[in-house]
């Protein structure tokens, strides 16, 4: 089981360093400079091959690529020139935000989903599995970002329920530090975590519904009817403990799914996360925000699958005893 | 004679199929008793409604497709099962009625150790405590011949042989000491050894606990060796109705003829001539035909080496068949009035 | 939008229950066309496809103008719908109805030349990891595990830096090439699965080489799952491209991809919500119409449900 484990870290490694090094390669190679944004041009060249030199543009690309990793090592991601700050900086300040995007429309997804898909499962055929199934399946196939501009058309431009995007009201709340300012971070949260919850939630729900159906079938279930139990508790402990086992690979799937909702999803709301960053990075050529970004979103993707498989291990004994 | 413990009369479980290909007639007017105590021998080949009937028992047939038609009634202990509120049929499920199925391998819960899922109906049932229960449990499993109990209570079905398993179904089954336990296929997807285990074990405990068994089987046999009674099905109905000794005896269905041909016997060299003295082992020519559309008349005529005229344009009733008190062997076969017509096959 | 634009549309309709029709006569032959179409999504996704195809196809005739002429710069901005622009006009005075229609050929194009370009790598790269195994297969795989473990739309943007102005081609080509790599684990799993099979190894034993038993003998057996894949990759195509037009990193502006056409009406989504709403409901038709298809088409196909 551990050396199960340190085979796979040592190749999560492996994957991370590779995505590292593509971005790199690719994002240098790329048109432009960080240093010439178009509104700018008024920069003079004297000054341009300074900045160059300062942060180590002027070195072959191979010597910066040596040298970042020698950073990496040490733990340094490097400077952003545009934001002209440390990367870890920037990214420690856009992740919070993701990361309780992530979180809240998880709670979205997953809840929302399986409940959905275990009533469709049991109830299957009927005129709420059917009409809950068209739905989630629109629901599934519309752009998260264009579902997010539906949502903010209706519930802030219209209804003037939520706030039109940004994470906190910018005067009364400029940092999250007394609980009406904690009210209002969920308020903001609201409308862009249920865009990427209510897509995920469909998704799920589609998902479990075939999950739960594939088990119901199984002769165990009937088992448990013929010793007499109640059939809340033929489904709900019997049936879901073997129908949650597939989830658990749909828990590590929806880390990507996330993480690319987030990058649309930021944009249209205005919320200042990773996606955010990373995008507004690759438009101004932000070399070590790019990398940064890979980094970081590849680590959590990596992570999101080593986790799924491990959550299996534990939950199916079948596997459990044969790792041991 | 005693009062039946149960009693099923008219049983008819219909199943829609898709594509409105018409409904399938899977059990089409059974009736049969369950005395307490005895074995019941339910045989026939596979599609002739046995598991449908022993599923319908306990109303565990899955809804849709299939249902229950009104008008049967199945009766234990002077109830009607097919009316209890769900709540008196959880009563009897796994308590007074319990059922072992043929798939030991699919019939447990993968995810739950062999000790939580014994010890499960007798919380449910017994009010038991966890730690009672699972002391139970290890009683269980000791009464079902598996060595070291404490240890294999936490166990995983995964890590059992197919044996094994289907002695921890059997433990599951007899945890409440039910009145009937309904046995479907317990023994044929194991190996012949473990099978006769099996079925001795079956035995024992119905001798120790004093409780009816319905074995259903295609295996004749099986039933041999067992059965006080046999109830043998064809196309959804009970065709042949005997005492075990009186069956094999004087069959009278062709169709338990063909049965009967099917099995190897070592002791009734004249029942191997019915397979031309050749030591060939016969069987049935053709198969069960499907559940949507059962032959007009007698519903084996299309297979019977003796049907006539009347079995294509009639269907017989149940009739007496005995020898010895009327209504002990029945049979659904005009033979029964035209014993004459039971010629040598061509 | 004037009458014969109507009738136009009115055939199209026509041709999508043609076409719908003509398939399920024809997949009434088999089995597995029957079991298809026993999918009660099936045939109505199906006629959203084929409608949608039609209107591309037949874009000239059903939209009343060219999809880059802007109306009435002054006086026909975010108009709302009426007869003459029945989805209104865009925030340059474009008509959205026109935009859609041509816009049809750019977004139903890209996702099917895109997933054409992905579904051959996919399938190459997996059949030839499954068929030689040993350092081939465990290259490949690992290059596959690189690949996925990046978000697509992080990577394509990364990517699409490399240009100042991308041309659709290039665009198709590099979403291809970034959509391959679950598709060549499903072939290298059910090839791996097929390479021990006896009609292959029977054909080994011929003196086939490897091409011709990839070939002829396994990817045959396997397009199942590569067909069911390919359906449901279109969909996610469409929505990649409209995501990546929608950052402004797609296909270029002016032209009428339906991200673009949602890019274009967003800052105006307050004033005139019908130049982002309809495309968007375009893309989320065909995406559910290609979902629909593709859960029909895996059950159709699943061979473990022969029997039923």
């Amino acid at each position: 089981m551990i050396a199960w484990v340190v085979r796979r870290v040592a190749a999560s490694v492996a994957i991370i360093w590779a995505v590292v090094t593509l971005t790199f390669f690719v994002i240098h190679a790329a048109r432009g400079s960080p240093f010439l944004p178009e509104q700018s041009q008024s920069v003079s060249p004297e000054t341009l091959d300074r900045l160059r030199r300062q942060f180590g543009l002027d070195r072959s690309l191979p010597e910066q690529y040596v040298l970042y990793l020698r950073n990496l090592a040490r733990g340094e991601l490097g400077e952003s020139f545009v934001l002209r700050r440390p990367v870890a900086d920037a990214l420690a300040d856009a992740m919070p935000h993701t990361f309780f995007l992530a979180l809240a429309a998880l709670l979205i997804d997953f809840t929302a989903g399986l409940a959905l898909g275990i009533y469709q499962a049991v109830r299957e055929r009927s005129v709420g599995d059917v009409v809950l199934g068209n739905v989630a399946l629109f629901v599934n196939s519309m752009p998260t970002f264009w579902l997010g501009l539906v949502l903010l058309l209706g519930f802030a431009q219209w209804l003037h329920w939520f706030p039109t995007g940004g994470p906190s009201d910018p005067v009364l709340c400029p940092r999250v530090d007394s609980l009406p300012c904690l009210l209002d971070f969920f308020w903001h949260l609201t409308l862009p975590a249920l865009t990427l919850g209510l897509v995920g939630a469909a998704g799920t729900a589609r998902f479990q519904r075939a999950a739960m159906l594939e088990v119901i079938r199984q002769e165990y279930v009937r088992t448990a009817r013929a010793k007499g139990l109640r059939e809340g508790r033929v489904l709900l402990v019997h049936a879901l403990r073997n129908a949650l086992l597939p989830f658990i690979t749909l828990v590590g799937l929806a880390f990507p799914f996330l993480l690319t909702g987030a990058v649309l999803v930021e944009t249209v709301y205005s919320w200042p996360g990773m996606g955010l960053l990373a995008v507004r990075a690759i438009l101004q050529r932000d070399y070590y925000v790019v990398t940064g970004a890979a980094l970081v979103t590849s680590a959590m993707v990596v992570l999101g699958s080593l986790m799924a498989d491990l959550l299996y291990a534990v939950a199916d004994p079948r596997i459990r005893v044969r790792g041991a | 004679m005693t009062e039946p413990l149960l009693r099923v009369r008219d049983l008819k479980t219909y199943f829609v199929t898709e594509q409105g290909s018409g409904t399938a007639r899977a059990v089409d007017g059974v009736s049969f008793d369950v005395r307490p105590g005895e074995t019941l021998g339910i045989v026939g080949e596979s599609g002739c409604g046995k598991t449908v009937t022993s599923l319908s028992i306990l109303r565990l047939i899955p809804e849709p497709p299939g249902h229950i038609r009104p008008g049967s009634f199945i009766e234990f202990e002077g109830r009607n099962i097919l009316t209890l509120e769900p709540k008196e049929l959880r009563a009897v499920r796994g308590n007074q009625i319990a059922m072992i199925f043929q798939e030991p391998m699919t019939s447990l819960n993968p995810v739950f150790t062999v000790g939580d899922q014994i010890a499960e109906a007798a919380i449910v049932h017994q009010h038991l405590s966890r730690a009672a229960a699972r002391r139970r449990a290890i009683e269980m499993l000791q009464l079902v011949g598996i060595p070291d109990p404490e240890e294999r209570v936490d166990h995983y079905p995964h890590q059992m042989s197919g044996g094994m398993r289907q002695r921890v179904m059997i433990a599951m089954a007899l945890v409440c000491h039910p009145k009937l336990l309904i046995a479907d296929e317990p023994t044929t997807a194991l190996d012949v050894t473990i099978q006769a285990q099996i079925l001795e074990l079956l035995e024992r405990l119905q001798a120790e606990l004093g409780m009816a068994v319905m074995l259903i089987t295609h295996d004749l046999g099986v039933v041999a060796g067992t059965a006080d009674r046999v109830v043998v099905m064809y196309a959804g109905q009970v065709v042949e109705q005997a005492p075990t000794v009186e069956l094999f005896a004087h069959p009278v269905h062709p169709y338990t003829e063909g049965l009967l041909a099917a099995v190897p016997r070592l002791d009734a060299p004249s029942l191997s001539l019915r397979t031309g003295g050749r030591g060939r082992l016969h069987s049935i020519p053709g198969q069960v035909p499907a559940a949507t559309a059962w032959p007009d008349g007698c519903r084996f005529h299309p297979r019977c080496p003796y049907a006539w005229d009347r079995c294509r344009a009639e269907e017989p009733p149940l009739l007496d068949a005995s020898q010895g008190d009327a209504g002990t062997h029945t049979a659904r076969c005009w033979l029964v009035t035209e014993p004459q017509r039971r010629t040598r096959r061509p | 939008m004037n009458i014969w634009n109507w009738v136009a549309l009115g055939g199209a309709a026509v041709a999508a229950l043609l076409v719908v029709a003509v398939v399920r006569r024809r997949a009434s032959a088999s089995a597995s066309g029957r079991r298809f179409f026993r999918h009660p999504t099936a045939a109505p996704g199906l006629f959203v496809l084929a409608f949608f195809v039609t209107v591309a196809v037949a874009a000239p005739l059903v939209a009343p103008y060219k999809p880059y002429q802007q109306i009435d710069i002054v006086h026909l901005q975010n108009r709302s719908p009426s007869t003459r622009n029945v989805l209104g006009t865009d925030p340059f005075s474009r008509d959205v109805w026109s935009r859609l229609a041509y816009g049809a050929r750019i977004s139903l194009g890209i996702g099917a030349l895109a997933m054409l370009v992905a579904v051959t790598i996919g399938g190459a790269v997996g059949a030839t990891a499954g068929y030689f195994r040993g350092w081939m297969d465990a290259a490949l795989m690992r290059l596959v595990d690189v690949g996925l473990a990046m978000p697509r739309i992080f990577a394509m943007l990364v990517v699409v830096a490399l240009w100042d102005h991308i041309a659709v081609p290039v665009l198709v080509l590099l979403i291809g090439l970034t959509g391959w790599f679950a598709t060549s684990r499903l072939v290298r799993a059910e090839v791996l699965s097929l390479r021990e099979r006896d009609f292959v190894a029977a054909a080994r034993a011929l003196g086939a080489g490897p091409g011709r038993v990839i070939g002829r003998h396994v990817l045959p057996n396997a397009a199942a799952p590569i067909i069911v894949s390919a359906a449901l990759g279109i969909g996610n195509v469409m929505l990649l491209e409209a995501g990546l037009s929608f950052l402004g990193m797609g296909v270029p502006s002016p032209a009428p991809s339906w991200g673009n056409m949602i890019a274009d009406g967003w800052p105006k989504i307050a004033v005139a919500p019908w130049s982002a709403t309809f495309p968007g409901l375009a893309i989320s038709l065909v995406v559910m119409a290609l979902n629909a298809v593709g859960d029909a088409l895996r059950d159709a196909l699943d061979p473990r449900k022969e029997a039923v």
